[in-house]
């Protein structure tokens, strides 16, 4: 019970006003806690001895070979269900056969979130039972390996998230085909993406993609596909271009990304599949590219583009970039110009007679 | 529905607030009387009083802001102006997390949920009782055989 010490007039801070919260709040708390400071509560006070007993997330962090933790709260685990599970393997040794017997349990209890963190180069390969799971809405997986060619079925999931994986082109069509809900797709650090092709898809988020494991010195364009992508952020590096097919839903594009490639009729391209999102924000490789461009060059109107957003190294490079930009999007409202000056100190100076001409 | 549509929200202790109804209907509590046309005007919000209503608004109003916002740069200020609204004394904090609760706003109940947690972690229980003044009415005995049960836990 709440208890006042004997100078807590005027002092806000000395009530246990936490320990008068109901359960189900308590609870809340702890969802953002890991489990092993969530049963350390019991000692608290006789109100907090059995509410770590029901809670229905568990977040494990596993830094050794020693599981006993893990395994005897699952053990003592009392729901059917389970709504997120983490799981977040820090060491370098550890047993597959164990990290298949939790995944086991979170799908035997209808797992909703579950999160799977591991290290590359530990090669755990993930369980076939993941790959037929319909409770789960939202998957984030690192450092796993896919075995190719599973049939895939994750009916209900929205949210997928995947990190320093290789994520081949079958695989990646078995995921599509097997989560008709998808949403939400983040592809970090990943490597082997050729096609994003969902009809569901609407936010994608690609960050240093296919940068890894340079396999070949040609690889093919990456392909999207999303008739009703609305948001679409690529960033990082990109080793081969990005062919945009279908987007025509896309109310918001940021392409901040740096690349090798020098092809401009692909970021002609790329810009002109941008043609109804209504926010582009353009990174500073991108600009440098567009400056390369001629005025006549660029025959594209990006009409409904109402907020624009350029990134700039080198003024002078930049301002005929951005002056085809402006002529491409007659009824801009909001135009932000961010500075990100280079790493090397250069002196540079705006030759006036070139660049403002058009503006 | 129009954007410049008012609606009057009624604290427990009587003050009136007027929003913007796009404001208003962060709270899905809210939302959902409105919709159902069983609100009433003013609409009554119980249980919060105007010192927390107000700080409520204040949220629901800078997140609806920062929606309409057209670009990424205001994400990192949104989580700064975040920080710093959570910066309060723990009466108001947890009535705060009851308030987010009852009117059922999602990212303030997330938002004030996490600020306890991260109050809570990493600390030995000694250290949580002192930041939460919760008075230990365990007998020593009692104590020691919590303790024991769960000795798997403090290892």
């Amino acid at each position: 019970m709440a208890s006042t010490s004997a100078w807590t007039i005027g002092q806000k801070d000395h009530k246990d006003y936490i320990s008068l919260l109901p359960d189900c709040l308590i609870h809340h708390i702890f969802s953002f806690l890991p489990t092993r400071d969530v049963v350390k509560t019991c000692v608290l006070s006789k109100r907090w001895q059995a509410i770590w007993t029901t809670i229905s997330n568990l977040k494990f962090s596993v830094s050794s070979y020693d599981d006993s933790f893990v395994n005897r709260v699952l053990t003592l685990y009392m729901w059917r269900k389970v709504e997120k599970f983490h799981l977040d393997i820090r060491s370098k040794y550890f047993y597959p056969f164990k990290i298949d017997l939790w995944i086991r349990f979170a799908i035997d209890h209808e797992v909703e979130e579950l999160l799977l963190n591991l290290n590359w180069w530990a090669y755990y390969t993930l369980s076939p039972l993941l790959y037929n799971c319909s409770s789960l809405t939202k998957l984030c997986l690192t450092g796993c390996h896919f075995s190719s060619s599973q049939r895939i079925s994750w009916s209900s999931l929205k949210s997928l998230s995947i990190q320093n994986m290789k994520v081949s082109d079958d695989v990646l069509q078995q995921i599509f085909m097997g989560s008709p809900a998808l949403e939400y797709l983040n592809l970090k650090r990943c490597w082997g993406v050729e096609r994003i092709c969902s009809r569901s898809l609407k936010e994608l988020v690609l960050d240093d993609v296919n940068v890894e494991f340079p396999l070949e010195t040609f690889s093919p364009p990456l392909e999207i596909w999303t008739p009703r992508l609305l948001s679409l952020r690529v960033r990082g590096y990109i080793y081969e271009i990005i062919r945009i097919l279908e987007a025509s839903s896309l109310v918001e594009a940021e392409l901040d990304f740096d690349s090798a490639e020098l092809d401009c009729s692909f970021l002609k391209e790329s810009l002109g599949k941008l043609q109804n999102a209504t926010r582009i924000q353009l990174g500073a490789w991108f600009i440098w590219v567009m400056g390369l461009l001629k005025v006549e060059d660029v025959q594209f109107s990006l009409s409904n583009c109402k907020s624009l957003t350029l990134h700039m190294t080198i003024p002078q490079f930049s301002f005929p970039a951005i002056a085809n930009m402006l002529a491409t999007s007659p009824n801009l409202e909001k135009l932000v110009i961010i500075f990100d000056p280079p790493d090397c100190v250069s002196v540079y100076s705006l030759n006036s007679n070139s660049q403002f001409g058009n503006i | 529905m129009a954007t410049s549509r008012k609606v009057t929200l009624l604290s427990s202790d009587g003050e009136s607030f007027e929003v913007e109804q796009s404001v208003a209907v962060e709270s899905i509590t809210i939302k959902d009387s409105i919709e159902e046309g069983s609100a009433g005007n003013p609409i009554p919000v119980p249980k919060v009083n105007s010192k927390i209503l107000a700080k409520v608004i204040e949220y629901c109003k800078k997140h609806v802001e920062s929606a309409k916002a057209e670009d990424r740069v205001d994400d990192e200020d949104l989580v700064a102006w975040d920080a710093d609204f959570v910066k309060v004394d723990q009466a108001t904090l947890f009535d705060l997390i009851r308030a987010a609760n009852f009117l059922n706003i999602k990212s303030l109940l997330d938002l004030t949920c996490q600020t306890v947690a991260d109050m809570i972690k990493g600390k030995t229980p000694e250290e949580k009782r002192k930041t939460f003044t919760i008075r230990n009415d365990f007998t020593p005995e009692e104590e020691e055989e919590v303790r024991r049960e769960n000795q798997w836990a403090f290892e």
